[in-house]
């Protein structure tokens, strides 16, 4: 069983608002947002909205949910690939966001935190998903039959993307996900630390032996072994050497 | 030899490509009104229990203090305490229950005979005699939670899947049709469909995953919903309403002067029949397991699908194994087996468990 990160439901009590928002922690008061534990600075419109919510505002998760859905979507998608699960997923993330909100301290900006409940509620659902018998008949394909056929640069495209995805898969957890937060997702290892729970170093380790793996499974994939081919070979003649400098690429 | 190189270049551009794809669309209205829902039910059965709890502990100390506590026969309908929604129908509730006017923990109980209960539009669902069951969810999954016996239900069909569900201990059974029965007994849940398709797993999860039971197919599971038996239909029993069925060659019969006349054959073997017969089939698969796989110092696991056909004259047919199991355990567990005798039947069954194998 996967270890337990978010806080167990409390029960709501007496007086507080029957509201299908957040629950009531305290009051709302003049909120002083703490950036990265630097001086304060007087809190922003996001700050407030988070504030509201804690404060038990029905509208103010209504509004958190519609300003941060999209940023949820595209990293529950990137983390798991093409799935039928996208927005049973993205439900569940915005479930623990009400249910632990109040927990937010401020010592993190907001989308830190969502991005540590988004990436915890994906693997927790990657390992309930391997728990589970399967399926005795096939569920239907989840490509759409009356797609109209795409250019052959895009189907080609479309096979790589879906080569790479069946790579990504073979990682492990870890890797995979400091990959796709810092390679897809476009995060520094500072913040990835803070999302994953670790210290930068080994946010660097994981990158470094997630970008080797990658590479050298790339072959088993014809439609990347193809790109490769058609990219041809990196300027230094010993492949492996290149791929260990690859992999050792300073994270931006 | 391989050419080699490129692997760099190729890993930085299908990540490129990877990023700049967008993610898939979204219906953010459903996303938006399922998740407000299921605030919404989390909340009031938050309240509801926490009201109940503090109200039933306060009423317990009352009458203890009259010295009025005492048993009684189960299941009694009980009143429910003040200032809490959820109401006890039953056992002795006549006609129809329109289910519109139930809410989430509502509970409804039957002695001598069973109860029906309608949503209109949605499903009806009718609780046999000594049953007991409680409303679990109104919203887009209409969920009954079975706590005794067995319930019946007929769904309409909806667009959405998975539109009417019951649950029983860990266990789900979510419709995708139509008309289904689900008995707990004992430590399992039984489950035959008769019409349309159910789903069947694990109740934790947000969608139900595990088997898909059709018409005529019945299931045993345990209640955590990870392991179970399901014995299919014969294919011509699905497609009764389109083709022709072939019937079954007959038995012969030596008839001796004065002997009654041989019941006829069940069309197949019974869920409890089988459920012995595989548990013998299942003990011959482990051992062959344990015997066949030299672990030494480490501990090796399996957790594979067996299925097999049962022939009418109850002659077990060749073992299949998903994921496959080493030759020798295949060999070994198929030859064991293959002594294992089913009842007789007219159409015989197509079986299937999951076993656990290993220390």
């Amino acid at each position: 069983m996967p270890a337990a990160v978010l806080q167990l439901d409390r029960p709501s009590w007496p007086g507080a608002a029957a509201d299908p928002s957040c629950h009531p922690v305290r009051p709302a008061t003049n909120i002083v947002a703490v950036s990265d534990g630097s001086e304060s600075q007087p809190a922003s419109e996001a700050d407030q909205l988070v504030a509201r919510c804690q404060s038990g505002e029905a509208v103010a998760f209504r509004e958190l949910f519609r300003a941060h859905r999209a940023d949820v979507a595209r990293l529950v998608h990137r983390m798991l690939g093409p799935t039928s699960d996208l927005e049973d997923v993205i439900q569940e993330v915005f479930l623990q966001v009400h249910k632990s909100i109040k927990d937010f301290r401020g010592q993190s900006r907001f989308s830190t935190w969502l991005y540590r409940v988004t990436v915890n509620v994906v693997l927790m659902h990657r390992r309930a998903q391997r728990s589970r018998p399967t399926f005795v008949e096939q569920p239907e394909s989840l490509v759409p039959s009356d797609v109209a056929p795409l250019p052959d640069e895009q189907v080609a495209r479309r096979a790589r993307i879906v080569a790479f995805n069946r790579l990504l898969d073979r990682l492990t957890e870890k890797k995979r996900t400091v990959f796709v937060l810092h390679e897809l997702e476009g995060m520094p290892p500072v913040e990835i630390a803070k999302i994953v729970e670790a210290p930068v170093l080994t946010v660097r380790t994981r990158l470094f032996y997630a970008r080797r793996e990658l590479a050298e499974l790339l072959r088993e994939e014809p439609a990347l072994a193809a790109l490769a081919d058609e990219l041809g070979p990196s300027g230094d003649r010993d492949s492996d050497r290149a791929v260990e400098r690859e992999a050792r690429r300073e994270p931006s | 030899m391989a050419k080699r190189g490129g692997e760099i270049e190729a890993l930085r551009e299908v990540t490129r490509e990877a990023a700049r794809e967008p993610a898939p669309q979204v219906d953010w209205q459903r996303v938006e009104s399922k998740l407000l829902s299921r605030i919404e039910s989390s909340e009031r059965s938050r309240s509801g229990r926490w009201v109940y709890a503090l109200v039933a502990a306060a009423a317990a100390v009352l009458l203890v203090g009259l010295g009025l506590f005492g048993g009684g026969d189960a299941p009694q309908a009980r009143t429910a305490p003040p200032g809490v929604t959820t109401k006890v129908i039953g056992p002795d509730v006549q006609g129809t229950v329109n289910g519109s006017e139930l809410a989430i923990g509502d509970r409804v109980v039957t002695k001598n005979r069973e109860i029906e209960v309608d949503h209109p539009g949605r499903a009806r669902w009718t609780l046999a005699a000594s049953s007991s069951a409680t409303l679990a969810d109104v919203g887009k999954r209409l969920t009954v939670r079975l706590d005794q016996g067995a319930v019946v239900s007929r769904v309409v069909p909806r667009k959405e899947a998975e539109s009417f569900a019951v649950v029983t201990g860990e266990l789900r059974v979510a419709v995708h049709g139509t008309v289904f029965r689900v008995e707990k007994r004992g430590d399992r849940a039984l489950v035959e469909v008769t019409e349309g398709v159910v789903a069947v797993g694990p109740a934790s999860a947000e969608r139900t995953e595990g088997w898909l039971l059709r018409a005529g197919d019945q299931g045993s599971f345990t209640l955590d919903g990870r392991t179970g038996t399901v014995q299919r239909a014969p294919t011509a029993a699905r497609d009764s309403q389109t083709s022709e069925v072939t019937a079954p060659a007959p038995t012969r019969v030596t008839a001796k002067r004065n002997s009654p006349a041989p019941a006829p054959l069940p069309l197949t073997p019974t869920t409890g029949e089988i459920e012995r017969r595989l548990d013998t089939v299942a003990s011959h698969v482990a051992r062959c397991f344990d015997q066949n796989t030299k672990s030494g110092d480490v501990r090796v696991t399996a957790r594979t699908r067996m299925s097999a056909k049962v022939a009418p004259d109850g002659s077990l047919g060749a073992l299949a194994f998903d994921p496959p199991l080493a030759p020798d355990v295949h060999q070994c567990a198929s030859g064991a087996a293959r002594s294992t005798k089913f009842p007789q039947s007219q159409q015989g069954a197509l079986v299937e468990r999951t076993i656990l194998l290993g220390p």
